[in-house]
């Protein structure tokens, strides 16, 4: 028997221990997993500076394909064909006219203070007839990227950096949706669809300016590069990443070539 | 009666149906006896003015009555059930027909054994959400998951399993007749739980030795009927 003087306090307490066992595991756990580094990727986002950049120098070149480029991959839709249709084509390592691979991302690394951001800065991906447009593309570290959906289906948006890991996982059940998510860490950002799993693209984060992407030809040109040193990267989502030293004289053109695979 | 059931298709749906038809209509005679009961009780003893209120301190008899019988009746379903869940899951029927199923959000991953007739190895033939299977053989599913925890559900086959990450569960069925059927997830699995739906393309023996052969989804002596 609970004695009259205790009994009114015992709802508090109850409450009380209710509020506490219910607070104490509010700390969510998620487990990520560590990104392998990529040899020669840039360091998290922050460090670079705008600075008027004297006697600049360039560096040109361009990304070739060596040998015979692989055949487009076809894939017979699985899901919601009256929106996708009833086959997809891949998206395929596009070779131009002398060998230049389309679509290849080159930087150049150890820039900390040079020109103005120019046109890289937030992003666009849409996701019509269940394929993202555009399929690469260069964002500025610390801007969105916003993800728009053009189907009347759902979508769901799984980012992995590095592609290993886990960046978000956003669905979009409805047509006209559009949710901006910042990107931070630099680097190579892929987003693959979980319910779609044909439907890939590739944002690639950049912590300064120079950064290009390979036209039809394969080539490139990074221009206001400070006099100096460095190593151009040149990365392509089916072939990985090569390197080169390059050396820019003020004023001067250096020139970086690259062959994949 | 029971029309709205999804069609059967395996050989031992049939049997599935007999305990669920039992069920169904001992569940329902019940319902309709303890609400018409409750309906009486609530007329017969309603409040009236001037009428004090029966006070009743039960019936031992009858309670050992509505015990006894349905505790009798439980017994009987469970050992009904008991030899057809015997006959689906502690059998598993030899077949070269053998398919791995990777649930991971949203869509399922048939896998096939190839040419050289090993799950696991670099020929396995893989397809999304699209499973073949042949009239009149018994098919084994290795169900499991990438990420989080699915149900495999062939209604038409009254088959339903969850597919677990980190397990390997085996099933098996075996179709009676050519069709396509479908095959939702059945366990929440997340916002995209609704869209993972599946088909599975039953055929016969000469129109699945057809397609695996143009596939390479098993070894040539499997897929010659």
């Amino acid at each position: 028997m609970i004695s009259m003087r205790i009994r009114p306090m015992v709802p508090a307490a109850s409450l009380a221990v209710l509020l506490l066992l219910g607070c104490g595991g509010g700390e969510e756990k998620r487990e990520t997993t560590r990104a392998r580094p990529v040899a020669g990727a840039p360091a998290a986002s922050g460090g670079y500076t705008i600075a008027a950049v004297s006697d600049g120098g360039s560096v040109t070149g361009s990304v070739k394909f060596e040998g015979t480029p692989p055949p487009a991959e076809k894939v017979e839709i699985s899901k919601d064909p009256e929106v996708c249709g009833q086959e997809k084509i891949l998206e395929t390592v596009e070779v131009g006219a002398g060998g230049g691979l389309k679509g290849a991302v080159v930087w150049v690394d150890g820039i900390s203070k040079g020109k103005d951001w120019g046109s890289i800065g937030g992003g666009t991906v849409d996701q019509k007839e269940c394929h993202y447009s555009p399929y690469i593309q260069i964002v500025r570290a610390g801007d969105n990227l916003d993800i728009l959906n053009s189907d009347p289906v759902l979508h769901n948006i799984h980012a992995y950096f590095k592609d290993t890991e886990t960046l978000f996982n956003l669905a979009q059940p409805t047509k006209g949706m559009k949710t901006p998510k910042k990107l931070e860490k630099t680097g190579p950002v892929h987003l693959k669809c979980d319910v779609h799993s044909w439907m890939s693209a590739w944002v690639f984060v950049a912590g300064h300016p120079y950064y290009a992407v390979t036209g039809g030809d394969g080539s490139f040109s990074l221009g206001d590069v400070p006099a100096g040193t460095y190593k151009a990267h040149a990365w392509h989502p089916k072939y990985g990443e090569k390197t080169a030293d390059v050396t820019v004289a003020a004023g001067g053109s250096a020139t970086a070539s690259f062959t994949m695979p | 009666m029971l029309s709205w059931l999804p069609e059967s298709a395996s050989t031992y749906s049939p049997d599935i149906d007999r305990i669920f038809y039992l069920i169904y209509y001992i569940t329902a005679i019940s319902c309709v006896l303890v609400l018409a009961g409750l309906v009486y009780l609530l007329i017969r003893y309603r409040a009236r003015k001037g009428q004090r209120a029966v006070y009743s301190h039960g019936n031992t008899t009858l309670e050992i009555i509505w015990t006894i019988v349905p505790a009798l009746v439980f017994v009987m379903i469970g050992f009904m059930s008991r030899t057809v869940w015997s006959e689906i899951r502690h059998t598993l029927p030899e077949s070269p027909v053998r398919v791995k199923i990777t649930a991971s959000q949203f869509n399922w991953l048939m896998a096939y054994p190839g040419l050289d007739g090993q799950l696991g190895t670099p020929d396995d033939y893989t397809q999304e959400n699209l499973m073949y299977a042949p009239v009149g053989q018994p098919v084994r599913l290795l169900l499991t998951s990438k990420d989080v925890i699915h149900s495999f559900f062939l209604p038409n086959m009254r088959l339903k399993q969850d597919a677990v990450p980190g397990r390997e569960i085996e099933v098996w069925f075996q179709a009676t007749q050519a069709g396509d059927y479908e095959i939702p997830c059945a366990e929440l699995c997340g916002f995209g739980h609704s869209n993972m739906k599946g088909y599975l393309r039953v055929r016969s023996p000469e129109e699945f030795a057809t397609w695996a052969r143009e596939k390479k989804a098993f070894p040539l002596e499997i897929a010659t009927p």
